[in-house]
């Protein structure tokens, strides 16, 4: 195979020593390190590389920098990847994407020929009616319009984020960039330079800026290394600063790691697009932006033809033809759409060259060679008036056309920054104006094009950053650019069209046209319509000449019509870069080493992980069933270290107390706890807990799992308005705790608390106490928790694992084992306790969970008293029951729907189940559900709606289910 | 009711982490698990003069630290609150002392982190990079010079940060967090350290 | 991201605090009509105005007041809630008053 590359100092990009092969289609070829996939085929002559996404038309490289979607390719474990910046590897294996047979010989690529049958919105008119009909169609349709496919099979790669931290940013090291990057770091300012490419310089690696072709070189590598060796600059290069958010957070990926870069200030120096000419037969392989000829030649020292045609509407086409002069391309000739053509000195230039100019014509089609895979002539027409050219033409035979027509800025991070982005309909330039503070623009991203004008550019932007963060520096002289890139109307539609506006779409002239005649004027509504900017490439083509196609349509300017929004990311970006590394903050309880060793079915929740019950999940059921047996009958213990608790302190405290739950808690007697309900100021019952009072100024509250967070908020910020005297502090984490349940409990923990009497008399029900395991001080509260005797103690956490182990010894003789969340949850349950937050939900008042009892209406105020009065005095709606079904019946789980009533299909809901379980003690499957408040008389029956439709009926049953005088937890 | 004393019996403390104090990686940063050490906390408009009154230094603005002698941490974390965090496990007489001495004092607090925060130690060229990875705080010497604290968001938790350089220890950061996380951050930092050889 | 500017610790990411909502006067609980009380619990001006909210720095702790535009987000200033609240708020005998800056 032909690996012909031009000499040095071309080929900025590859390394000649180190050969590569790889696999295309199934054939093995050659590259240089260096090479992106697209270059080793080019430099092998393959231009083909993709079929486009609609028509199956065959597609090669257009701009050779990533910035088209002609050169998607499929990967082995990647699809869908840019030929043109994917590098190459040994044992690569790469074939096209989107064809039917072969990517020679596409069997699809007839639908080139049903092109108008397929009109604009062609998807969304044709398939809607009947009701289903696309369900039919959408798979026969995704395999023809789809782009790669996703290996299923893949593992997950490493990828990770970091921070960055830098006075300065700036976003592209073109000759703006740099010049950026370098008055502000000698200033003294910490600088970040981000560029995309391999090497630095932007436009001076591989633009001709001089009729000579010398000056871009020189100024490069004087300016990279300037920069390389600047010790205030860090340089991140093969990096794609993917979006702009508020106060410049940029997210940067380099490779696998993604960077939240914070930058002070910012400068945007991000360059421009070239943009192509709408003609017939644009997207021939072969016909490429005169920026990628000159890409291939500088980068990878390709010899991108033999014989090419350039099309320009600027200088920087001339420029190109001499570039490819230069390296033994023959150029017969440059049709210039221009009237009065090129600067003097180019016009000799090029006429010393015998390169002939054709003024005031265009190309108006392209010729493909006989296998429709390459360029093989192009057809040019005079220009008769704007987008009108001349009946007649010439052929010119040509392996490539460059197009020139001027370029657009690369404006997504601007905008994305709220910056505004206007055009000159007379001028044809663009401006960006009404950026946010500490944000700039520098170099052709700000329609600056003269290589000095971009260099003070650059610096003025500089100075603007210094300046705000109050580095002093020297103003350079204001910048003014004259050189004028872009011509006006590029544009020449043809009748027989294929005449492309969008290459990733295959959307054409009249497509967009169509689109306003059906009455989607707004630029936005066009996009949508005729999917134009919404494929890979993102608009970097289609935005402009759509913005001029919908302006001339709707007789509008093109600043009037704009262009569509540019969101991030700006290029695609994976999901494992915004995921960066496989980690999510959990917490364990400090005895979490024990229920592994224990066997525990650990679950979520919330943050943190708690054994579920202990044992096999298959053995679900009968493990539940059989840890609450064991605290019915003997004596279980649960880890409830993950319990909330809050310590209030202060010579307030009782009045705080009071001012934030329900209850009444200015009398509460030193060493009892009261339970304790929280309402917001709406009224809805957020929390629940016991309250201990350990002394006359200092109580232990503890909350939900999940909700202490938020109460610990809330008490902080009411008493930030309040002003008592009081401490609130949050001790979740600073103790541990266990609940040892069951007639035996108080056996096991007389064997280790010798400083408390445990006798009925003297730690009665709802009492607290304080005492010392093993010189570990321990808080002690006798709760009704699962309904048995119970105690929870709770200690500080670093010994949360002693006190584990030794409860877990001494009561070895009692049979006590550790019981888990699952079987808490049943047990509770059974006693009828609500969960908030699963029996309650965000419109729960007390009065529909039957909790008056535990609201006092003496005191003046508590958060949410007011609104609390206001629903309980209202017509209620619903109310929470407990309700039974036969052991037989299907079981209703959480979330189905209660019914009003059986018979009727379309009836109203009236509410749903909150907990359901299956109860060995009760012998029936037992619940908690919201119902009608004419569904709540106990004894009466009400439908549940399980799973597939069935209807159960379930009878209400008066809470609790279990030992209803509360005989086992508080007598006993 | 007696006196529910946090210092108490120092040696049945236990870790949650299953790793021996020291561990070196295979990464340049040494970290070390310095929870079991001890330290305690004060907040309350008395928490100043109470300290001062026991001859410790007071940082003069919030968010700072200073080193006491033998490695005793003070941090100040607000304009009221106050941590004290023995590094060299040197200090838990002093420690156990002023649980003592603050009980029943108006408007001194004593607070709980002996046991609601891990307490991890991290030394080496590159720990500031480290926490660049996990943490949205410029924490490199320029912008976070000795004796800064700061209270931030580490790998996701909640953490407070400071920096230091002792005799024994030389430059060192110091990271307290929730002691139920300690598990999670302590895998979330070995990771990040890993590339730091 | 955002920054925000805490007044215990300086300049962070506007993800290291939670919401409080708007700083509002409450009405006396006791004397005020079901109206004023609906209004004060449910009722927001969605104008364009400087909004005073209550902001929590979370690995802190700390709640602080941040007047926030509400069109252009710009955060104006944010200062410790002491400088609005300074009085022991009783619920006995005089309503809750607090006095809402002037904006």
């Amino acid at each position: 195979m032909s690996m012909n590359r031009l000499p040095a100092p071309l080929g900025l990009y590859i390394k000649r020593d180190k050969v590569i092969n790889f696999m295309f289609e199934g054939r093995s070829y050659q590259g240089f390190e260096g090479d992106t996939i697209a270059s080793a085929l080019i430099a092998n002559d393959q231009w083909l590389m993709s079929r486009s996404f609609k028509y199956h038309r065959p597609r090669g490289p257009l701009t050779m920098a990533g910035q088209d979607a002609n050169t998607l390719v499929q990967l082995k474990s990647e699809p869908n990847v840019l030929a043109d910046k994917q590098l190459i590897c040994a044992d690569l294996d790469v074939v096209g994407q989107n064809y039917n047979g072969s990517l020679e010989k596409d069997k699809d690529a007839r639908l080139s020929y049903a092109g108008r049958f397929m009109p604009v919105g062609f998807y969304y008119r044709a398939f809607y009616k009947p009701k289903g009909v696309w369900d039919k169609w959408e798979p026969f349709i995704r395999k023809k319009a789809g782009l790669g496919f996703a290996d299923l099979t893949f593992k997950p790669v490493y990828h990770d984020k970091a921070y960055l931290f830098h006075d300065i940013a700036v976003i592209g090291a073109g000759p703006a960039g740099l010049a950026a990057a370098l008055k502000a770091a000698d200033a003294g300012a910490t600088v970040l330079l981000v560029d995309e490419n391999p090497i630095l310089g932007g436009a001076l690696t591989y633009h001709r800026f001089d009729v000579e072709g010398l000056r871009a070189n020189e100024l490069r590598t004087q300016l990279t290394e300037q920069v390389l060796n600047h010790s205030n600059i860090t340089v991140l290069n093969n990096a794609t600063c993917n979006g702009w958010f508020t106060d410049n957070y940029l997210p940067i990926i380099q490779g696998n790691r993604m960077y939240k870069a914070r930058a002070k200030q910012c400068i945007v120096a991000s360059g421009a697009f070239e943009q192509h000419v709408v003609f017939r037969n644009n997207d021939v392989p072969g016909v490429v932006m005169s920026s990628a000829a000159m890409r291939l030649m500088s980068h990878y020292a390709i010899k991108p033809a033999n014989k090419a045609v350039v099309l320009t509407g600027n200088d920087d086409g001339y420029l190109c033809a001499l570039a490819l002069v230069r390296n033994g391309v023959q150029v017969p000739l440059i049709v210039d759409m221009r009237t009065n053509g090129a600067d003097d000195s180019l016009q000799k230039a090029v006429a010393q060259q015998g390169i002939n100019v054709r003024l005031n014509a265009t190309v108006y089609e392209a010729l493909p060679s006989s296998d429709k895979t390459h360029l093989s002539a192009v057809q040019v027409h005079d220009i008769t008036g704007t987008g009108q050219v001349s009946a007649g033409g010439v052929t010119i035979p040509c392996d490539m056309l460059c197009m020139s027509a001027g370029y657009m800025p690369v404006y997504q991070l601007l905008c994305q920054a709220g910056a505004k982005l206007s055009y000159n309909d007379d001028s044809a330039r663009f401006s960006l104006t009404n950026l946010p503070t500490n944000l700039y623009v520098a170099g052709s991203a700000n329609g600056v094009h003269e290589l000095d004008a971009v260099i003070r550019d650059g610096q003025l932007a500089a100075y603007k950053s210094l300046t705000s963060l109050g580095i002093p520096s020297s103003e350079p002289e204001a910048v003014s650019c004259v050189k004028q890139t872009n011509f006006p109307w590029p544009i020449f539609k043809h009748p027989k069209g294929k005449d492309f506006v969008d290459f990733d779409e295959d959307l054409q002239a009249k497509d967009i046209v169509n689109a306003t005649r059906l009455g989607y004027r707004d630029i936005q509504l066009v996009k949508r319509f005729s999917t134009v900017g919404m494929g890979p490439s993102q608009g970097r083509h289609s935005a402009l000449p759509t913005a001029r196609l919908v302006a001339e349509a709707t007789n509008r300017s093109v600043t009037e019509t704009g262009v569509t929004t540019a969101r991030p990311p700006f290029v695609p970006e994976k999901l494992a870069n915004i995921a960066g590394r496989i980690f999510s903050p959990h917490k364990h309880t400090p005895m979490h080493r024990r229920h592994l060793e224990l066997g525990a079915h650990m679950i979520p929740a919330g943050i943190w992980r708690r054994p579920a019950y202990y044992g096999h999940p298959e053995n679900r059921d009968q493990l539940i069933q059989q840890e609450a047996q064991m605290v019915r009958n003997r004596v279980g213990m649960i880890d409830v270290s993950t319990l909330g608790g809050l310590e209030v302190r202060g010579p307030d405290a009782a009045e705080f107390v009071n001012r934030i739950y329900t209850f009444g808690f200015l009398k509460q007697p030193i060493g009892k706890t009261r339970y304790a309900v929280l309402t917001n100021e709406q009224g809805v019952v957020v929390d629940d807990g016991v309250a201990c009072r350990l002394a006359e100024d200092h109580f232990y509250i503890t909350a939900t799992t999940s909700g202490v967070d938020a109460v610990y908020r809330e008490m902080t910020k009411w008493n930030a308005q309040w002003r008592l005297s009081v401490d609130i502090a949050n001790v979740t984490s600073a103790f541990s705790a266990v609940n040892v349940a069951g007639p035996l409990a108080r056996k096991v923990l007389s064997k280790v608390c010798f400083d408390v009497d445990f006798s009925n008399e003297a730690f009665p029900y709802l009492a607290y106490k304080e005492g010392t395991i093993d010189g570990v001080p321990v808080r002690l509260l006798r709760v009704g928790f699962v309904g048995e005797l119970g105690y929870e103690i709770h200690m500080p956490s670093l010994f949360g694992e002693g006190i584990w182990d030794r409860l877990m010894e001494v009561g070895q003789e009692f049979d006590m084992k550790p019981f888990g969340v699952e079987t808490q949850r049943l047990l509770r349950l059974e006693k009828g306790h609500i969960i908030v937050s699963q029996d309650t939900d965000g419109m729960s008042h007390p009065g529909e969970l039957s909790l008056h009892w535990a609201i006092n209406r003496k005191k003046p105020f508590f958060v949410g008293s007011r609104s609390v009065d206001i629903v309980m005095a209202r017509q209620q709606t619903r109310k929470l029951v407990g309700f039974k079904l036969d052991a037989q019946a299907t079981r209703p789980k959480e979330g189905h729907l209660v019914l009003a009533n059986a018979s009727q299909a379309d009836c109203a809901i009236t509410g749903n189940v909150t907990s359901s379980e299956y109860s060995s003690t009760i012998g029936a499957n037992i619940g908690m559900a919201f119902v009608g408040v004419d569904q709540q008389e106990v004894g009466s029956r009400f439908p549940i709606r399980v799973d597939k439709g069935e209807i159960v009926m379930a009878e209400v049953v008066k809470l609790p289910f279990y030992d209803a005088n509360n005989a086992r937890q508080e007598v006993l | 009711m007696e006196f529910f004393n946090l210092s108490a019996v120092p040696n049945s403390r236990k870790s949650l982490l299953d790793v021996t104090n020291t561990e070196s990686l295979t990464s340049s940063i040494q970290r070390q698990d310095c929870t079991l050490y001890s330290r305690v906390g004060f907040r309350g408009m008395g928490a100043e003069s109470f300290l001062m009154s026991h001859g410790l230094p007071i940082p003069s603005k919030p968010n700072q630290s200073l080193l006491f002698e033998h490695g005793l941490v003070v941090l100040r974390l607000s304009k009221s609150e106050f941590w004290l965090v023995d590094l060299d496990n040197t200090y838990h007489e002093l420690i156990e002392t002023l649980e003592f001495d603050a009980k029943g004092l108006e408007d001194v607090y004593r607070l709980f982190c002996q046991h609601s925060h891990a307490c991890f130690l991290f030394k080496g060229e590159q720990t500031a990079a480290m926490f660049s990875k996990v943490c949205g705080v410029d924490l490199r010497s320029d912008a976070f010079p000795l004796g800064s604290v700061a209270q931030t968001s580490v790998a996701r938790t909640n953490g407070i940060v400071t920096k230091q350089d002792s005799d024994s220890h030389g430059e060192f950061f110091l990271l307290l967090s929730d002691l139920a996380s300690s598990h999670y951050l302590w895998e979330a930092l070995a990771d990040a350290a890993s590339e730091f050889v | 991201m955002k920054i925000m500017n805490c007044p215990l610790n300086g300049p962070r990411n506007i993800s290291e605090f939670v919401y409080g909502g708007e700083v509002k006067t409450m009405p006396n609980a006791l004397t005020c009509s079901d109206k004023e009380w609906a209004e004060y619990v449910f009722y927001s001006e969605n104008t364009v105005r400087v909004v005073t909210e209550w902001w929590f720095h979370s690995p802190s702790g700390y709640w602080f007041i941040a007047e926030r535009h509400t069109a252009s987000d710009e955060i104006l200033k944010t200062y410790d809630p002491s400088e609005l609240f300074n009085k022991r708020v009783e619920f006995e005998s005089a309503p809750a008053s607090v006095e809402e800056k002037p904006v």
